[in-house]
């Protein structure tokens, strides 16, 4: 059976410290917001959780982008191209995909390594840490900044942690829980899709790949035991 | 309980400072930690020149947004209209720095919490007053409670040029052309507080996805099982 | 710098976590609790504030018998139990690492801790050998004016037979004591709390704190008094106390007087009776003030005519509740050419105005009838036969000058070979007289500077031989000193906590140990408590009771009507005999500062801030503090002339005066004279190990040239032009 290579170590890598950063991050700073939350941690809870939040909050942004800069350069450049182009067959899924999303079937249009959806999810999760990491910071500094500016930093702060958590739950419901998304899950687990599964979400990105050493071919055993 | 009231007599401020370093020891802060702070301002052309000198601390609001943004309720109002911070429920987010409107909050690096005037509540319990009121050397500091006979603030409170800071336990006296000076109604930049606390945007917003992901995980199901298994697609 | 601050903050730490133990209440229960709990043990005890010369009385908290805070002693009849800023900031220098405590030796390399033995030995030998070849007049005591050197310094000198003891004179309040004594007899102070028509002349009594003052001013002025400021500068004080700001040219307030001694005289609203009685030389004065109308007076001040009569007008119309203040070293303590004339002019006007020991006038209180040691007892040193080497009180040098001598002068005479040997005592002549370079360099060609002190100064530093460590004021008992007011007071600075360096001795046991190392023990056998005890006997009153109760009540209450003065016709001089003898003009006569700014300079002129004092203050972290919050140091310049010079409000200038530039932040305001420019004092510390104020800000005294005026000796700290630039 073959395989396609679809994400190398260091994009793995990048992607569950990112996934570990958020789910930390932002159960370390929900006892703010939601108050039951805050409730069931207590003041020591938060108190902990408040020096948590800090130390991810400024070691992990670091250590993703070093893995994306650094060790995968190409990659992470072809990725950040893609999410800037955008053809029709992109605005064509996403106008198909909300059926999909609920069960439907649908042709999709040919999409690259990464379907419109998926660039969709890139974009806002970027400009969203950003925003969380630059706030972040600034409150840190927050002594640096003038009063009325700090004051709009919290609400922004939360508020963007709210709308990436939004994103971010649809994103691993599609990964975890979404029947037709799952093989993509094993994309970022091994780093492989199934030929199948390239063919049918990536056909373009699939035409590109399909007669290089991106194809690796696995034993029938091992496939049918992870197909089932 | 009578409810506390300070009067600053800016016309009588020298700007001397005696009351920022009585309250750092009184209060055990760190040097750099100050619960009063001193603005200035000048008017006039030389030599026809005048200074306002106003300093501000916590006004002790009667709707303080400190407390409503505390996460633990660790701010609270007391009876008596003193604004307080329990320490031992503080984790130090500093929510409420940011909605105070005075800029009277800080954060007490050495004891990780907020940190804000309290009207020197340990010694009103000795029945002394605030240590800045001790230590003012020219009187421009007046406290007392606003309906004990014989409160050293009564008399000044009827006075027509004592000016309430809207909403809290501070008045100020100022000359004629500074009463602009005096600082504002508390509540306006609560706006900013709501959005703290409630987030309904940011709530919003997850509440859908979390919704449309619950009915797709319900529909796909349904759908799928109704077509039989026959779905390469995985 | 670093891993110091962090120490300091640690240690900070430690002393917060035995506060909250105290009386800081952590939780909503405990505030609520509050009330109804005891104090936590909280002990006091009662001492005087060293913080500067005003010598405040003060109550020192204890708690765990760790020194808390420091408040007024309300029993304080100056003061009325309030202190300033640095008062309250006293408690934190008691534990500061920055102490010293133990004798340090000047190496090669830099200081090295020896043994009090030591120290004694090498001192005493290298005076005996000053002594042996110099003789007792190489040697000199210089001194920030406290009563326990008053004491044991100068009788360190006489036991010596050293005629140099000398205090900070010249550089403070000289020129006004010299006026005033020669005029009045003495200084007076004002009757502020019921007086009605106040004139400041300078003095800036919020800014150079004067505690009194701040307490019985807003009192008079609830009741109605006017009170003027006459300064190139809207201080503090000017802006919140006084009703009208005269913002005169520097360095013309004699015109300005001198107009108002002629309107005085011409419209004849003068005292005639207190002049007739109690005065000398009106007539002189008469003949001598015809010319200084107030149309010359304007045009020299720059302050408007009709400002000049009618404020001179309104206040005589008060007297003789009425007064201009004495000041203290703000406009003419020893600042210009013409400053002992301009003492001498306002102790005139407040003779004219009858307002002497009158109330709300200004008031010659008594002090407290203090006893001595027993001379038959304790064998007293004899007075040194020689003269002044200075030349304070020396005829063909400066032979109306203060007994107390012309510090200013010292290092130019050790230069040139006239001194050997110096003690510096709490004074730190480095960084507070002018011209650093001529200070540091003279200082350097004495064989032995022995520096005593409980904290580093630039003249520890960068001059001692030896630097001595002294314990801190609360640590230690001090002299007994009087407190005139209406009602007489004594008060002692009292031991208030146990010393937290046990290496550190006071002043007394320093300097009696010294003396019997140099064979002079038996003008010293006795202890600072019998010296109290003699001092308090006239009283019936004991050391104990000071310690224990603070300030005490000396005598009965001072009255009204006194009309006998100190002066050698036991009357005001209007004209003085004196001044006339040693050729110096008997009436104040216009004289123009020596120095005046052409165009593109200004004249340098200084002040206090309320939370420093002089640069005994600047490493205090909770004063250097306030300083760094609010950008303290900053010098001042008038708007108008900023904006011809492209200068912006809070943006670095370049000060630069003959042969010295430094940069300093800088203050564009509408309160100062555009002919002047302001640098706060205390700033501009060049002792790396003052490490919190080390090179903050600029000093005066880094421009201002080294001189002496002729008549009191004072180092006319004003005589200075600087240019400005852009940085």
């Amino acid at each position: 059976m073959k395989r396609i290579k679809r994400f190398n170590v260091a994009e793995r890598v990048a992607h569950w410290s990112q996934a570990f950063a958020f789910v930390v991050l932002f159960l370390t700073g929900a006892g703010l917001i939601f108050q039951f939350f805050g409730d069931f941690l207590g003041v020591e809870g938060l108190r902990r959780a408040g020096l948590l939040h800090r130390v991810i909050g400024i070691s992990f942004p670091v250590i993703v982008l070093a893995v994306l800069v650094l060790l995968t350069p190409k990659t992470t450049r072809e990725w950040l191209k893609s999410l800037v182009s955008w053809n029709k067959d992109d605005i064509r899924f996403l106008m198909l995909f909300p059926k999909e999303f609920f069960g439907g079937h649908v042709k999709l249009p040919p999409q690259g390594k990464f379907n419109a959806g998926e660039k969709i999810n890139s974009l806002l999760v970027i400009f969203s840490s950003a925003i969380m990491v630059i706030t972040g910071w600034m409150l840190i500094f927050r002594h640096l900044f003038p009063a009325w500016m700090v004051v709009w930093i919290h609400p922004v702060h939360a508020g963007t942690a709210l709308l990436l958590a939004a994103v971010i739950l649809a994103h691993a419901y599609l990964g975890l829980g979404h029947p037709s998304s799952r093989e993509a899950m094993k994309g970022m687990v091994k780093g492989t899709v199934s030929e199948t599964f390239a063919r049918e979400h990536h056909l373009l990105w699939y035409e590109q790949v399909k007669d290089t050493d991106y194809v690796v071919v696995e034993k029938e055993v091992e496939q049918t035991a992870l197909e089932s | 309980m009578g409810q506390y009231a300070m009067i600053i007599d800016s016309n009588r401020c020298v700007s001397c400072f005696a009351c920022r370093v009585a309250c750092q020891l009184q209060n055990d802060l760190p040097p750099e930690l100050s619960r009063i702070k001193f603005t200035e301002q000048e008017k006039g052309v030389f030599p026809d020149t005048r200074v306002l000198v106003l300093p501000t601390q916590c006004m002790h609001c009667d709707d303080p947004p400190c407390v409503e943004v505390c996460p633990t309720g660790a701010s609270f109002k007391r009876e008596d209209g003193l604004v307080l911070i329990d320490y031992e429920k503080c984790i130090g987010c500093q929510y409420c720095v940011s909605a105070c409107p005075y800029s009277a909050r800080s954060y007490n690096p050495r004891t990780k919490t907020v940190d804000k005037c309290t009207f020197c509540a340990p010694r009103l319990a000795q029945g002394q007053g605030p240590a800045c009121v001790e230590a003012c050397i020219t009187g421009a500091r007046i406290f007392g409670k606003v309906d004990e006979e014989g409160s050293p603030v009564q008399a000044l409170l009827k006075d027509q040029r004592t000016n309430q800071v809207k909403g809290t336990l501070m008045y100020y006296r100022v000359g004629e052309k500074w009463l602009d000076e005096i600082p504002a109604d508390a509540h306006r930049p609560a706006y900013a507080s709501r959005l703290v606390t409630r987030q309904p945007v940011g709530t919003a917003l997850l509440g859908l996805s979390a919704g449309a992901v619950a009915a797709s995980f319900v529909l796909t199901r349904v759908r799928r099982s109704g077509e039989g298994d026959h779905d390469e697609k995985d | 710098m670093k891993k110091m601050n962090r120490r300091s903050f640690i240690k900070l730490s430690t002393v917060a976590m035995a506060a909250a133990s105290g009386t800081v209440y952590t939780s909503k229960a405990k505030w609520t609790e509050a009330a109804s709990k005891t104090p936590p043990s909280i002990t006091r005890s009662f001492s005087v504030c060293n913080s500067c010369g005003n010598r405040c009385n003060i109550i020192a908290f204890k708690r765990q018998g760790r020194l808390w805070r420091i408040s007024g002693n309300p029993r304080d009849n100056k003061t009325g139990g309030k202190i300033c800023a640095r008062g309250h900031a006293y408690a934190a220098m008691v534990y500061d690492r920055y102490r010293l405590g133990t004798p340090l030796k000047r190496m090669s390399n830099g200081f090295e801790p020896i043994s009090w033995e030591q120290a004694y030995e090498e001192i005493s030998d290298k005076l005996k050998d000053i002594l042996r070849k110099n003789g007792p007049e190489a040697i000199f005591w210089s001194e920030y004016s406290k009563p326990i050197s008053n004491f044991y310094g100068a009788r360190f000198m006489a036991a010596l037979g050293s005629p140099n003891w000398t205090t900070h004179a010249s550089t403070c309040f000289a020129a006004r004591n010299v006026g005033f004594n020669h005029t009045l007899g003495g200084l007076p102070t004002g009757d502020y709390e019921n007086t009605k028509y106040v004139v400041f002349i300078g003095r800036a009594p919020a800014d150079g704190i004067g505690t009194s003052i701040l307490k019985g001013l807003p009192m008079a002025k609830q009741k109605g008094a006017k009170v003027v400021a006459v300064d190139p500068r809207l201080s503090y004080s000017a802006n919140s106390l006084a009703n009208e700001w005269m913002a005169i040219r520097p360095g013309t307030d004699l015109a300005l007087l001198l107009a108002w001694i002629h309107i005085m005289i011409k419209e004849n609203l003068y005292d005639r009776e207190f002049v007739s009685k109690h005065t000398v030389g009106f007539s002189d004065l008469e003949a001598a003030v015809s010319q200084y109308t107030p149309a010359w007076a304007a045009g020299i001040t720059g302050l408007p005519e009709e400002q000049i009569s009618r404020v001179v007008k309104e206040m005589a119309a008060a007297k003789p509740a009425a007064f201009v203040e004495p000041g203290w070293h703000a406009a003419y303590g020893s600042n210009y050419r013409n400053s002992t004339q301009t003492a001498r002019a306002i102790a005139i006007i407040n003779a004219l105005l009858g307002n002497l020991n009158q109330p709300g006038g200004l008031c010659f209180y008594s002090g407290a009838n203090l006893g001595s040691l027993d001379s038959s007892r304790h064998q007293a040193p004899p007075n040194s036969p020689y003269k002044r080497v200075d030349g304070a009180g020396v005829a063909g040098k400066y032979p109306l000058a203060l007994g107390s001598g012309l510090h200013h002068l010292l290092p130019g005479l050790a230069k040139e070979g006239k001194f050997k040997a110096g003690f510096f005592y709490s004074i730190n002549p480095a960084r507070t007289v002018p011209d650093r370079e001529y200070v540091v360099s003279g200082y350097k060609n004495l064989e032995l500077s022995v520096v005593i002190d409980w904290q580093f100064s630039e003249t520890a530093e960068h001059v001692a031989d030896y630097i001595l460590p002294e314990s801190h004021p609360l640590e230690r008992d001090g002299i007994v000193e009087p407190i005139s007011a209406r009602m007489p007071q004594v008060s002692m600075q009292s031991k208030a906590i146990e010393p937290v360096h046990p290496g550190a001795r006071g002043l007394d046991r320093i300097v009696t140990e010294l003396a019997q190392a140099m064979g002079f023990g038996r003008y010293f056998d006795f202890k600072l408590d019998d010296l109290n005890k003699a001092m308090l006997f006239p009283l019936k009153l004991f050391p104990v009771h000071l310690q224990q109760r603070g300030p005490q009540v000396a005598g009965g209450a001072w009255d009204y009507g006194q009309t006998m003065f100190r002066t050698p016709s036991g009357k005001v001089e209007l004209a003085s005999g004196t001044f006339a003898e040693h050729g110096f003009s008997k009436v104040p006569i216009w004289e123009s500062p020596l120095i005046e700014p052409s165009s593109g300079e200004f004249r340098i002129i200084h002040g206090h801030q309320a939370y420093l004092t002089h640069s005994q203050t600047i490493n205090n972290p909770y004063l250097v503090s306030i300083a760094k919050d609010y950008h303290g140091e900053a010098i001042w310049i008038n708007s108008k002339k900023a904006r011809e010079l492209g200068i912006a409000d809070g943006s670095d200038v370049i000060v630069s005066a003959k042969g010295y530039e430094n940069k300093v932040r800088c203050k564009v305001t509408e309160r100062i004279h555009p002919e002047a420019i302001f640098v706060p004092a205390g700033y501009g510390s060049f002792a790396s190990k003052l490490e919190r104020g080390f090179e903050l800000g600029i000093s005066m005294n880094d421009f201002v040239p080294h001189a002496s005026e002729d008549i009191s000796g004072h180092a006319m700290m004003q005589e200075a032009v600087v240019s400005i630039r852009k940085a």
